[in-house]
């Protein structure tokens, strides 16, 4: 038989298909690396940011503020790309070796389907070097943090950690990058 | 019926190419001297060099292409890039034979509106009004070879990669030596003078932010074509910043931003400033004029001469600029003309000028 | 509370079954690009997972010593390694230094300007990590031929820093920082200051313009003005003003002003002032 060619809605798909996406929703993280990350992080929040301490160049007000701001957004970039295995979320706040190292992190965590959820508590950041031309801002940051270490949607550990961190920032065309972010051991 | 429509059809088009192809060889006679002068400059306005040299007086004794150089340019000049917007005429003296026309002119061109006043000397001839158009001659440089071996400043930079830390050269030291902010009109305006303190040649300009008393950013403007962009080493440029509509007494505080790029250049052309002078032009207003000199061996197309005004305690009063029409030949001097505020004419206790040039086919 | 109840399920677990259960032991520290050895008591394999700054590890092992190549540890910071729900951690700090980004500003200087010259040095091992650990090092700027300026510091927390006055010589500096077997190189261009006096002089040239011409123009080191700078002539007279900005050549600026019978000729450089000439009656 020769029918008419036209499209008929299926009335009764439309039940059928909510309930898989619900159920899908439902079910969200499973072999979806990463998909444990939808929820939007609230702010990192830096509790303290110390200039006294820097030489030999004072840190002006202005470019506090900047610093503060965009190391702020850095750790928010970085939180948000080790739990969704996003390396391109580096690219506004990190350059040089920082964002060659944890992207590397990220593309590895990616292939083994690891991935990190860090829950930040708290930046106490203190300047220790001001370039005498501005170009070069180093700082050692006391940080607080949950991390919980998946394997796809499986936690394989969670710890507390306080922890140190050296920080080499440089001026970029509009915000400060991080050029270092290498954790120390705590003296 | 059926053979006559196309006839008449083909006639009629004939007609009407022939009246569009003669009509500008057989313009109507001006039957009054300020009508010469209108009809001269509605050919001008409307490009057609042929017609407009109909309304030209043979005593004039302006040949067509030299004509036709004056109003429409040469040697990529500015007239090359403007065309005649606005006019309007005014019969200054008339008698039977003779009479004299003010017109000012307004041309719309590369460099925004150049406004330019012209008596015109009107004469009857053959029973119509001619318009006398003398055409200056220009002297004509004679061919010899002009060795010009001044400096030329080329950069090498690091790289696009991320080579954190390698060597770089820096933007030229600039510094703003004088600053003074005024009141025209109900604009806001700041002049002053930067100069490049460094010994490589920087491109510059000057930014500036007006702080309301709320500590609101009120508005932010450039100095634009007021300032010398390319200035060598320890050049000095005067800057005029407008803020067109904003009181003086809105600004809390102003933000100066002298900005600086490390620039290819050249240090040639050199160009002399000579028998500066201020000077009443023919409406009466005071202007500063003088003669430019290329003293170099190429042509500089556009010349842009900027002036800064000083009081007798040597602050900067005012700066003014202008484009001449006309391009630098070498070693030939053209002569230049620059509008000073009337209110300011008595002030002016000194003034320096300065050139800046467009030389086509330059990179730098 | 998770975490908690987890290892306790586990441990409960694993008194029972001796092989599931690993207590993991690591080195407190690890040389950057250096190799470990974690520890995992007990047998069989297992699953190792290694966290760190610069990667993240998923391999099956077999419980005992485990190894960890240079390769896996070349980003200084701290490492989390997870055997069987136990975790350890531990630090990689950089190797001996191997790199210097040397941050020298600026290109050009005026000539004896005090603590004019500043350069930052930051100390990296082969891996990009910084290193840590003071190192001296010594900085030094001098023009060929010349002593120049030594200063000798220590880094602290892998950055040395330096401000030097720039040397009484125009040309070249070469500014250099060492440490250990170290040296890198950046140029300074040590300019002439601005001119210390211009001194001008008039002759009438064969057509009746005036040729003016300055005498060398040194800054007051006697340094040479650089060639190129603005040397503005002015001629005042009856008929007006006349400028010229010439351009120094070979040291020297010249330009031709217009024939005038009697005029004040001066000259300029920046807001350098030269001295004054009168053309003309008494000349």
């Amino acid at each position: 038989m020769i029918g008419r060619i036209g499209i008929r809605p299926n009335f009764w798909l439309f039940p059928v298909s909510l309930i898989v996406i619900l159920g899908l929703a439902s079910v969200s993280p499973a072999g979806l690396p990463g998909a444990h990350v939808a929820a939007a992080r609230p702010p990192v929040q830096l509790s303290s940011f110390d200039i006294a301490s820097a030489v030999p160049r004072p840190v002006e007000e202005t470019t506090a503020l900047s610093v503060q701001r965009d190391y702020a957004h850095a750790w928010q970039s970085l939180i948000s790309a080790l739990e969704s295995n996003r390396a391109d979320l580096l690219n506004e706040d990190f350059t040089g070796g920082a964002r060659q190292q944890w992207a590397e992190a990220i593309s590895l965590q990616q292939r083994n389907r690891l991935s990190r959820r860090i829950e930040d508590h708290g930046h106490h950041v203190r300047v220790t070097f001001y370039s005498p031309d501005g170009s070069a801002m180093e700082a050692t940051d006391t940080a607080d943090f949950d991390i919980q270490y998946y394997e796809g949607t499986r936690i394989l550990f969670s710890e507390h950690v306080r922890t140190r961190y050296l920080v080499l920032l440089t001026p970029g065309e509009n915000s400060w990058k991080l050029r270092i972010l290498q954790e120390v051991p705590a003296s | 019926m059926n053979k006559l429509l196309p006839v008449l059809l083909i006639i009629l088009a004939a007609a009407l190419i022939a009246a569009a192809t003669i009509h500008s060889s057989s313009l109507v006679p001006a039957t009054t001297p300020e009508g010469a002068v209108r009809a001269l400059l509605n050919q001008v306005k409307a490009r057609d060099a042929v017609g407009a040299y109909q309304y030209v007086a043979t005593a004039s004794n302006t040949a067509p292409d030299d004509f036709k150089r004056d109003v429409f340019g040469q040697e990529s000049n500015l007239r090359t890039y403007s065309s005649l917007q606005l006019f309007d005429t005014k019969v200054l003296r008339e008698d039977d034979q003779e009479a004299s026309v003010r017109a000012n002119l307004e041309w719309a061109s590369a460099v925004g509106a150049v406004r330019d006043t012209r008596d015109l000397k009107v004469v009857r001839e053959d029973n119509s009004w001619k318009v006398i158009w003398p055409v200056q001659s220009r002297p004509k440089v004679p061919p010899q070879v002009i060795p010009v071996n001044y400096l030329r400043w080329d950069i090498v930079t690091r790289g696009l990669d991320d080579d954190w830390g390698a060597q770089n050269v820096d933007a030229p030291r600039v510094r703003i030596i004088s600053m003074n902010p005024v009141e025209k009109d109900g604009d806001f305006i700041l002049l002053g003078e930067i100069e490049n303190e460094d010994t490589v040649p920087g491109f510059v300009s000057v930014a500036a932010t007006l702080i309301g008393k709320d500590g609101q950013v009120i508005a932010q403007e450039e100095s634009f074509d007021k300032i010398s962009h390319v200035l060598l080493p320890k050049e000095i440029s005067p800057f005029r910043i407008d803020f067109p509509n904003v009181s003086r007494d809105r600004i809390k505080s102003v933000h100066m931003q002298p900005n600086a790029m490390l620039v290819p250049a050249s240090a040639d052309p050199v160009m002399g400033v000579m028998h500066q002078a201020l000077n009443k032009d023919a409406r009466g207003h005071s202007v500063l004029k003088g003669e430019l000199m290329n003293q170099s061996g190429q042509t500089v197309n556009i010349p842009h001469v900027l002036a800064t005004f000083y009081d007798s305690a040597g602050k900067v009063i005012w700066v003014s600029d202008g484009y001449v029409d006309q391009s630098l030949a070498p070693m030939t001097p053209v002569a230049f003309s620059i509008g000073v505020r009337d209110d300011l004419a008595s002030q002016i206790h000194s003034y320096r000028v300065t050139v800046n040039q467009y030389t086509r086919d330059r990179v730098q | 509370m998770f975490p908690l109840r987890r290892s306790l399920i586990l441990g409960i677990v694993c008194a029972t079954v001796l092989t599931c259960a690993a207590q993991v032991r690591v080195p407190a520290t690890v040389q950057a690009g250096s190799g470990t050895t974690v520890q995992a008591s007990g047998s069989g394999s297992t699953m190792l997972y290694l966290f760190g700054p610069g990667g993240a590890l998923k391999r099956e092992v077999q419980r005992g010593n485990i190894e960890i190549s240079g390769q896996e540890l070349k980003v200084a910071g701290r490492y989390t390694v997870i055997v069987d729900g136990d975790s350890a951690s531990f630090f990689v700090t950089a190797a001996p230094l191997q790199k210097i980004a040397f941050v020298a500003h600026p290109s050009r200087v005026p000539a004896a300007a005090s603590r004019a010259v500043q350069g930052s040095a930051f100390l990296f091992d082969g891996f990009q990590n910084l290193v840590l650990t003071p190192i001296p090092v010594t900085f030094r700027l001098a023009v060929e031929g010349d002593n120049g300026e030594e200063r000798r510091t220590s880094s602290r927390d892998g950055v040395a820093w330096v401000q030097l006055n720039s040397g009484r010589r125009s040309g070249p500096a070469h500014f250099v920082v060492t440490s250990g077997a170290i040296q890198v190189r950046r140029i300074v261009q040590q300019v002439a200051a601005d001119p210390c006096s211009i001194r001008m002089s008039a002759l009438r040239a064969p057509d009746g313009n005036i040729l003016v011409e300055t005498a060398p123009v040194q800054d007051c080191s006697g340094n040479a003005v650089p060639d190129g700078t603005i040397v503005t002539f002015t001629s005042v007279d009856a008929a007006g003003r006349s400028a010229v900005d010439a351009r120094i050549k070979r040291g020297i600026a010249r330009a031709e002003l217009p024939a005038s019978r009697s005029a004040t000729l001066s000259v300029a450089a920046g807001v350098v002032l030269g001295n004054e000439i009168h053309w003309g009656g008494g000349q």
